[in-house]
């Protein structure tokens, strides 16, 4: 028997670089302006065939590099395989920034000095370690929208459903079919409406 | 035109000067030569009690030998209309903080413009903006792209104090439409702002 474990995955053919999924994470966590748990990243801009987006957030590693180097072990990963972090041990140190392969850790800065406070990232929308649903959840870490059997909040934002969530294996399934139906590989025609709507 | 296609005339109207759509070369045109073969309308005095310019401004000289660069504007996906509203949101104004041209690497090489160098557009009309360089490749060689959401400066001068208390937006910049040449629709009035030209520099 195999277990659910969560994942993102942004399907760089669909992603338009709209950043809906940026501004709805924001927009429903009410995060600070210089927090952005989610970016997305054109690369190769204006070059024909090249060019493409993805949407970034914490990718919820499997062996999270940011959980090993916590000095004070705020890190969490739960059952799903989704990583977590407990914002009243946390020390904002930035270890785990310079952990991250992806830059998925945020840290406020409160004052003119650039004191960091401490760290914030994407939670899949899950909370954090308080009661669930509760005020101090919500205050800290936003929404806890898997506790209400509800999609995190940039996948269900997505107008091209190029960001998918969900158990590892859903995704790579829903992913494969795609592939399967249109190839793999740089863009080599434009996207489309059979694209978006097809099969 | 081929009677067929995508671009079949929809319908004749014949209350307009073209009864189905021609192409008609825009006041500044780049081409001198499409020019002679897509002349545009005659001047129209009284159109809707202003006299408006046409043939007069295309055929009093070569624009393009002293502004070289075609000058189109457009929107943002974050963006929406003058950007009131949208430059006015924490969030959409993040994404695009502030006034900026894209232009072609090869182009801003030729006039030394590094990227996120300021650099100055001027237009036919004696108006010009300070713009900060954005280089990219979605742009050719022969033109710059404007966003058109941007206000709050005027010719290089902040004038966004002038927004009534609380209300300046997070995102104040050069209004695209400062350097948008001149030229009206026949029919509507409505000003041209997507085919212009220009001349660029470093700020």
């Amino acid at each position: 028997m195999s277990y659910a474990r969560m994942k993102f995955y942004c399907d760089d053919r669909r992603c338009i670089d709209c950043d809906g999924c940026s501004v709805a994470c924001a927009e429903a966590h009410e995060l600070p302006v210089g927090i952005s748990r989610r970016k997305v990243v054109t690369l190769n801009e204006g070059v024909e065939g090249k060019e493409f987006s993805t949407s970034m957030a914490c990718m919820h590693c499997t062996d999270a590099p940011c959980e090993q180097v916590c000095p004070v072990d705020c890190f969490y990963i739960r059952e799903d395989g989704i990583v977590l972090h407990d914002k009243n041990i946390c020390i904002g140190c930035g270890y785990c920034l310079y952990a991250c392969p992806f830059g998925a850790p945020q840290f406020p800065e409160d004052n003119a000095f650039g004191t960091r406070g401490v760290m914030d990232k994407c939670t899949m929308c899950a909370g954090g370690p308080e009661p669930t649903n509760s005020a101090a959840e919500r205050k800290l870490y936003g929404q806890n929208r898997i506790a209400e059997g509800k999609v995190p909040v940039c996948a269900a934002m997505c107008s091209t459903k190029a960001l998918l969530v969900g158990d590892g294996e859903d995704v790579s399934n829903i992913y494969r079919q795609r592939v399967a139906s249109r190839g793999h590989g740089v863009q080599s025609r434009p996207y489309g409406w059979s694209t978006a709507y097809g099969r | 035109m081929v009677p067929y296609g995508n671009a079949k005339a929809r319908a004749v109207v014949w209350t307009f000067p073209d009864r189905i759509p021609i192409h008609r070369e825009p006041l500044h045109s780049p081409r001198q030569d499409l020019v002679k073969e897509y002349p545009t309308y005659k001047d129209k005095p009284n159109h809707y009690r202003v006299d408006t310019r046409y043939a007069s401004v295309q055929d009093e000289k070569d624009w393009s030998k002293e502004f070289p660069v075609n000058l189109i504007t457009g929107r943002l996906v974050n963006m929406n209309g003058a950007g009131v509203e949208t430059r006015s949101s924490k969030y959409l104004a993040k994404l695009s903080p502030e006034m900026f041209c894209d232009i072609n690497p090869g182009l801003a090489a030729n006039h030394g413009i590094r990227n996120g160098d300021m650099m100055w557009i001027h237009s036919p009309e004696g108006s010009k903006i300070k713009v900060k360089a954005h280089f990219s490749y979605s742009v050719t060689e022969d033109r710059v792209f404007l966003p058109m959401h941007f206000a709050g400066y005027f010719q290089g001068k902040d004038l966004s104090a002038n927004y009534p208390k609380g209300h300046k937006p997070y995102a104040v910049g050069e209004s695209a439409n400062t350097v948008t040449n001149y030229g009206y629709d026949i029919v509507t009035q409505l000003p041209e702002t997507k085919g212009g030209l220009c001349r660029i520099e470093k700020a």
